[in-house]
């Protein structure tokens, strides 16, 4: 299997006559972390649904492991092996914390229709559920409601539940959103755990959580993108500045 | 609280075991009728509590379980060997089968447009209902005998009644079951973010239309139920009121309580059973206990038994205290001013009242109701029924046991959480 990951070849979209996102080419390395930035209105929620398969490409491919998943129904998608979160908090609000955990594992040891708990899969099931509360600090919390917690570890549970489907490709949609400056600092921690060995790509309106967390950053303006770098490379880039860091200037 | 539960229930499985023995043949009717509506809400409510999906169209279920029980039983009576108490699963499996087909149709759509094709279906099996009099009988219906099986002889009230125990039994077990499985789990991601569901990597759809399908069958057991106990099937079966009823048990106990549409299914059957002996307006007071359930206790008397026995569980109250009985007297002052208003009203527009005062030279006479006259011409009567209503109701909501309805209700508008745009 080749180191590449993700690979979007010439992906545009358009909503009726409005081209939304045009030929977008990007390649996303094996275990890379890497960020979508732009403006308002660049494209980056069109790009992240058409990666994740709310939307289907108007032209183009989208290639996860080697194959191609643009245009594919969600829980397709997601058995290729893509995880996703959402900007607005998707959990399970009348479940517990560890019924919404056991969902997203279940589907990833084959129970997708099982109306029995026998059998030592059930074992592994718990056990890597359990895991995963315990990782997230979650373990005190697992019979509470999920809608009973506090914003943050909600937000934390939604990103147990992208990584428990056992996705190696984890698309984050502005973790850090709505959070104060103390829990962003908590979130970028456990992003950068719970995401080891695994490829993220993320949408994040923070500046210090994209410099701090990518490894590459891809830079969206007007439907294109602009360049991608290290963080380093985009900070020192002219154009960046001009197009988008300018406007929000520290 | 826990004890005090089992013991309800250990109380209640008691008194339906030995019903046959204390109660006349009356009360084991109504108990089977009882049973049987408890059932088909239970079905409905899988789809609806559990899954979230609101079907208006399941009287279509149940009637074509109880006309393919109906044809079953002719079958036995003809030399069939299938044993009389496994008929219900005859309705089942016609219900399994139109619900696998009505649910892969109805899923397609989600909310309003879903429970619109759910209502255009039923009509559909409705009016084949009435044109093809060679499949479902025409006005008359059609009518079967219950064989015997075995050393089992299904002849009397009493068997019927413990065959429809039985049934009721393994219904609620096999639904209990459901509802705890890694199935269940998965239904109810769906009712709570079926998008959710989705992107953790299963087929939403086709959990939609398997619970769609299995409601169905609850359903058509309810109607197999029903077949076997009257030993015919109408038409009639498909109309609305089925489909509405179901509704209504399910609202009144209360969707999210798993025990709620069993308690909504008795007190309407009971209901139906006592009241319309007792007022031609029986329906009227059905869709008012309605009306009020969804403006003012919308989970149900099971949602409200349940709230209840939580707070006392929290030790936040007694299980019974004085205000209880200041709002169960403010409730039956209430009830008592409908009713004054609803008969007198109803029996003064009637043809009969009507035709009385004309053969009277223009005397009304008085309303006999609850041992009392009501002369309608006097004040004191509209004063009596508007002041009863008025002022239980003030009470009840000036207590807080009843809460406005939230759009009358004068709230601070709830802070959107913020999605954290650019800065």
């Amino acid at each position: 299997m080749s180191d590449i990951t993700l690979s979007l070849a010439s992906v545009a979209k358009s909503f009726g006559i409005v081209r939304v996102l045009e030929a977008i080419d990007l390649e996303i390395a094996r275990g890379e972390r890497h960020a979508l930035i732009g403006p308002n209105g660049a494209g980056k929620s069109t790009l992240f649904n058409l990666i994740s398969g709310a939307f289907a490409p108007t032209s183009g491919t989208i290639t996860l492991n080697g194959a191609a998943i643009g245009g594919l129904v969600p829980h397709k998608i997601n058995r290729a092996g893509l995880g996703r979160s959402f900007q607005i908090t998707h959990v399970f609000d009348k479940l517990t914390v560890r019924e919404n955990i056991m969902l997203s594992v279940m589907g990833r040891f084959g129970k997708r229709w099982s109306l029995l708990r026998r059998g030592p899969v059930w074992t592994d099931i718990a056990r890597e559920t359990d895991a995963i509360l315990e990782g997230a600090n979650l373990t005190t919390r697992a019979h509470k409601r999920a809608g009973d917690l506090a914003y943050s570890e909600q937000r934390a549970v939604e990103i147990c539940m992208t990584v428990g489907t056992g996705a190696d490709l984890i698309l984050l949609d502005e973790p850090t959103a709505g959070m104060s400056r103390e829990e962003t600092e908590h979130v970028i921690t456990f992003i950068r755990r719970m995401t080891e060995g695994r490829t993220l790509v993320m949408v994040e309106h923070d500046m210090d959580v994209v410099f701090n967390l990518a490894d590459r950053v891809s830079v969206l303006v007007n439907g294109r993108i602009l360049m991608t770098g290290t963080p380093a490379e985009i900070r020192a880039d002219a154009r960046v500045k001009e197009a988008y860091l300018g406007e929000g200037a520290h | 609280m826990k004890s005090i539960s089992y013991i309800l229930m250990a109380a209640v499985a008691a008194l339906l075991i030995v019903l046959p023995y204390v109660g006349d043949l009356a009360s084991q009717n109504l108990a089977i009728k009882v049973m049987i509506a408890a059932i088909f809400a239970l079905g409905f409510n899988l789809l609806w509590g559990q899954a979230g999906l609101p079907s208006f169209g399941h009287a279509a279920y149940y009637g074509i379980g109880t006309f393919a029980t109906i044809y079953a039983m002719e079958a036995i009576d003809k030399g069939g060997f299938l044993p009389t108490p496994l008929l219900p699963l005859v309705g089942a499996a016609a219900g399994f089968v139109f619900g696998l087909i009505a649910g892969w149709f109805a899923t397609i759509r989600t909310g309003v447009y879903f429970a619109m094709i759910t209502v255009a279906l039923a009509e559909l099996v409705s009016a084949i209902a009435v044109k093809w009099e060679g499949v479902f009988g025409g006005e008359s219906g059609l009518r079967s005998i219950r064989s015997d099986w075995g050393p089992f002889a299904f002849q009397t009230t009493t068997s019927v009644y413990y065959l429809t125990l039985v049934w009721a039994v393994l219904v609620m077990l096999f639904l209990y079951w459901l509802q705890g499985s890694p199935f269940g789990l998965i239904v109810r991601g769906i009712r709570e973010r079926e998008l959710r569901v989705k992107f953790l990597g299963y087929d939403a759809r086709k959990v939609k239309t398997l619970v769609f399908a299995l409601s169905a069958a609850v359903s058509g057991l309810a109607g197999g139920l029903l077949a076997i106990s009257d030993e015919s099937a109408n038409m009639v079966l498909f109309q609305g009121a089925g489909s509405a009823f179901v509704v209504l048990n399910t609202v009144i106990g209360g969707a999210n309580v798993f025990f709620g549409p069993v308690i909504g299914a008795a007190l309407t059957t009971c209901f139906g059973y006592f009241g319309a002996n007792l007022s031609h307006f029986w329906m009227f007071y059905l869709g008012v206990a309605f009306v009020a359930t969804v403006l003012f206790a919308p989970e149900g008397i099971g949602g409200a038994i349940v709230e209840r026995a939580r707070q006392v569980r929290a030790g936040e109250r007694a299980l019974l205290n004085l205000s209880d009985i200041a709002n169960l007297s403010a409730l039956i002052v209430a009830i008592v001013g409908l009713i004054i208003l609803v008969e007198v009203t109803g029996t003064i527009c009637s043809e009969s009242y009507r035709a009385a005062v004309a053969s009277g030279q223009g005397v009304w006479p008085a309303v006999k109701l609850m041992g009392l006259s009501f002369n309608p011409l006097s004040p004191l009567t509209w004063i009596a029924g508007i002041g009863g209503l008025l002022l239980g109701t003030w009470v009840l909501l000036k207590q807080g046991l009843a809460k406005w309805p939230s759009f009358l209700r004068r709230t601070e508008l709830a802070q959107p959480v913020g999605t954290g745009e650019a800065k």
